[in-house]
């Protein structure tokens, strides 16, 4: 299981960062976790790689499964629409 | 006896996540050609912290690359390299990747060796070759036509929002944007994943998706215009009025349209049409949390220490009360009343937040901009630790963007236009407080505002009568008209569509005003006005019947009597007053509201000019009563949205009186006509 701690604030400027951390976790071939409650602060960039993540894992048969995504994750998911299509929908969390 | 040092690698991480955010500040603050000995010491010194720490944690991927950025820093202290452009810019991007590589190690993930590797011969190549040349230039230009006609609304409104690639290059996020809207009404957000490439291939700031969006409610199409007003030319828009029998479509409806790895979402994507909640997603933005120092909370509760001292010698006093003790009331009600200031003011500033937090984008974004105009530009900061409000500080970092990005795209000159001035432009940013207000400003020492071609374009559109002379003031005071904005009046680089009435717009929606000063050759100064607070306002009280309304001062022009030949009835009901040259709609507010027992009679009353949104009009009340600041409860919160109507304060005899919002009376008023 590869793990993905989200930072607090994803920025513009973290865009980057996330995005090899994303690739990295799907190198390992393994089920990906992606830890979001620290997260305080999402751009619309942060929710687009994680939406590529999800495609991509989806094309690679890998599971992707989150854990505790905060309100302000959930919050910005459901603005551009994306909650389902992240599978935000699922983890129940209903902070 | 053995030391665990692993309790100390959280601390490592931190300090040397501050050493980078050092280190990058001091590049940013690098003026290229002149080595600037103390700063190079300061990002020397925080590269070698990082170099230490990491060589003593065992860390040695980092040890090694900070090395060679080390030696490249200790070179250009001695003066055996010169410090470029090019050099600054590797030594920002492996800031970058050193961030990275810390991220990687602390999370136990791989570092990515390939970026490493690059950026390491990068910097030993620099290393190698002695005072390379700096600056790449090319000039970006971008236009975008937006498709969009005012409709009337019916019953909401149907976006099309498909972003360019780089509308998040420019600091837009459609997170916010989608916030904005939701507070307009119910919206239903359908995402568009077909430009979504595989993840490998997607470059982290680019905007693929694209969305159609369902606006439903009362809002205008110039408030669901504005919220796009940022990114017009960033982006394809289309805004038009929702037909009232559309049904909802079936789950999966666009599939046809979608090829390639959109489909595979598209089954779960029917159920996202969910309902964006009008309060609740603002609330779970902004209504968060906040940071205070713990310095303020302790300055109130020292506050309400004394409170409760004033409250036991008040209870002393009152048992036993004769009136040889009257001045020991006098004297503790002061007190009280002093307390309670004092108490308010402090509640007050834990609201407050330093500008710092919306200034420190610029540095990044004037270099990286700057870079790409092939301009040379420095940043002044001053102020930052001025505090504003939380509120005010969410509103303004748009029209700030906006603000820097027009000094820099349209007032500074590039390096060959700027004659005799220094070819490094300056561009400032300050922050203060001055007689209960905060003042932002921001100026650059660039070209100024083409009096003689706004003049024109004032004439040409009728706003300036031919003949007449006009003041500096009054011609500058042309941008922000809207329709007349500044990108394509004075300079002919391509401009974006948003101009500066939304940006004034935007201060004036926090209670603030700006101000624009220019000279020809030497630059402008833009400054913007802003509350201390959005929490109390400074509001005239004005009776109507048996109720008390509140108008916000900031709005007030004057009050006058009203003379009945003055006034002209014109088609339909509504009636204006010939004043000073103009004709003034007059608004009967008891008509409004409903009130009873409220004079009718024109001349009777008095008519209250107030000014929004560049408009006028008249609100015709019983009488003036005084002013007071009234501390604003959200209607909303409490109660449900009512059109012209900001908010509800309680006022000192306990009654509640409503705060007018002007801007909502007019926009009233004008749907009533």
């Amino acid at each position: 299981m590869a793990i993905i701690e989200c930072q607090p604030e994803l920025d513009i400027a973290t865009a980057s960062t996330l995005h090899r951390q994303l690739l990295l976790a799907l190198q390992s071939q393994a089920p990906v976790e992606i830890d979001g409650q620290a997260v305080r602060r999402v751009h619309a960039a942060a929710l687009q790689l994680l939406l590529g993540l999800v495609v991509e894992a989806h094309l690679r048969k890998l599971l992707v499964r989150w854990r505790n995504p905060s309100p302000a994750l959930m919050e910005a998911a459901q603005l551009l629409g994306l909650t389902d299509s992240l599978g935000l929908a699922e983890t129940g969390n209903d902070a | 006896m053995a030391i665990d040092i692993g309790q100390f690698v959280q601390t490592f991480f931190e300090e040397s996540l501050e050493g980078l955010d050092i280190m990058e500040a001091g590049l940013l603050a690098l003026p290229p050609g002149a080595a600037d000995l103390e700063q190079i010491n300061t990002i020397f010194r925080a590269a070698h912290s990082i170099k230490g720490g990491s060589g003593t944690f065992g860390f040695k991927e980092v040890t090694d690359f900070t090395h060679v950025m080390e030696t490249l820093l200790d070179k250009m202290r001695e003066g055996q390299l010169a410090v470029t452009g090019e050099a600054v810019n590797s030594l920002l991007e492996s800031v970058d990747c050193l961030r990275e590589m810390l991220m990687a190690v602390r999370q136990n993930t791989d570092i990515d060796n390939a970026r490493v590797g690059d950026l390491q011969g990068r910097l030993t190549q620099l290393l190698e070759r002695k005072g390379a040349a700096s600056g790449t230039a090319d000039a970006t230009g971008h236009r975008g036509p937006v498709a969009s006609q005012p409709l009337p609304p019916a019953g909401g409104w149907l976006i099309g929002f498909r972003p360019h690639l780089d509308l998040m290059h420019r600091g837009n996020d459609p997170v916010r944007i989608f916030r904005e809207l939701a507070a307009l009404g119910d919206l239903t957000v359908r995402p568009d994943f077909s430009r979504l490439p595989r993840l490998a291939e997607m470059q982290p700031e680019d905007c693929y998706l694209a969305w159609e969006l369902e606006l439903r409610g009362d809002a205008g199409h110039e408030a669901v215009t504005e919220v796009f007003a940022w990114v017009e030319d960033d982006c394809d828009l289309s805004i038009e009025a929702l037909v009232e029998t559309i049904v909802p479509p079936a789950t999966g409806k666009t599939a046809a349209e979608e090829p390639g790895q959109g489909e595979l979402l598209l089954e779960r994507r029917g159920g996202d049409r969910r309902k964006s909640d009008r309060r609740g997603s603002g609330a779970a933005a902004d209504g968060g949390s906040i940071r205070v120092g713990i310095d303020k909370v302790d300055a109130v509760i020292n506050l309400v220490g004394e409170l409760v001292t004033t409250q036991s010698m008040l209870s002393a006093l009152g048992v036993d009360f004769d009136m040889d003790r009257i001045d020991k009331l006098h004297e503790a009600l002061d007190q009280l009343d002093r307390n309670t200031r004092d108490l308010q003011e402090h509640v007050m500033r834990i609201r407050m937040l330093p500008v710092s937090s919306v200034f420190s984008r610029f540095p990044r974004m004037v270099h990286d901009i700057s870079e790409k105009l092939g301009k040379r530009v420095e940043l002044q900061i001053s102020g930052e630790q001025t505090e504003i409000d939380k509120t005010v500080i969410e509103k303004i970092g748009d029209p700030l963007i906006h603000l820097v990005r027009n000094s820099l795209d349209h007032g500074i000159e590039p390096p060959g236009e700027r004659g005799t001035k220094p070819q490094t432009g300056i561009i400032t940013l300050n922050a203060y407080h001055k007689s209960g207000s905060i003042f932002i400003e921001v100026g650059d020492d660039g070209r100024g505002l083409d009096r003689d071609a706004l003049r024109r374009k004032g004439l040409d559109s009728g706003l300036l009568r031919p003949g007449e002379e006009y003041s500096d003031e009054q011609i500058h005071e042309l941008i922000f008209h809207p329709g007349l904005s500044t990108a394509k009046q004075i300079s002919d680089v391509s401009g974006r569509g948003v101009g500066m009435d939304v940006v004034r717009r935007n201060i004036q929606d926090v209670g603030g005003n700006i101000q624009i000063a220019s000279q020809p050759g030497r630059g402008s100064m833009i400054t913007i006005c802003l509350p201390l607070t959005l929490a109390i306002l400074d509001g005239q009280l004005v009776s109507v019947g048996q109720d008390c309304y509140i108008i916000p001062l900031l709005s007030i022009v004057e009050s006058v009597q009203i003379r009945a030949e003055a006034i002209n009835r014109m088609a339909g009901k509504c009636e204006v007053l010939r004043f000073r040259g103009q004709h003034l709609p007059i608004l009967r507010l008891y008509e409004l509201f409903g009130a009873e027992d409220a004079v009718t009679d024109l001349e009777k009353g008095l008519l209250v000019v107030v000014e929004a949104d560049g408009r006028q009009v008249g609100l015709f009340v019983d009488d003036l009563q005084g002013q007071q600041q009234v501390s604003i409860k959200s209607l909303e919160k409490n109660f449900r949205r009512v059109s012209g109507v900001a908010g509800a304060t309680i006022l000192g005899d306990g009654r509640v009186g409503l705060i007018l919002d002007i801007s909502g009376l007019i926009r009233v008023n004008n749907a009533a006509m």
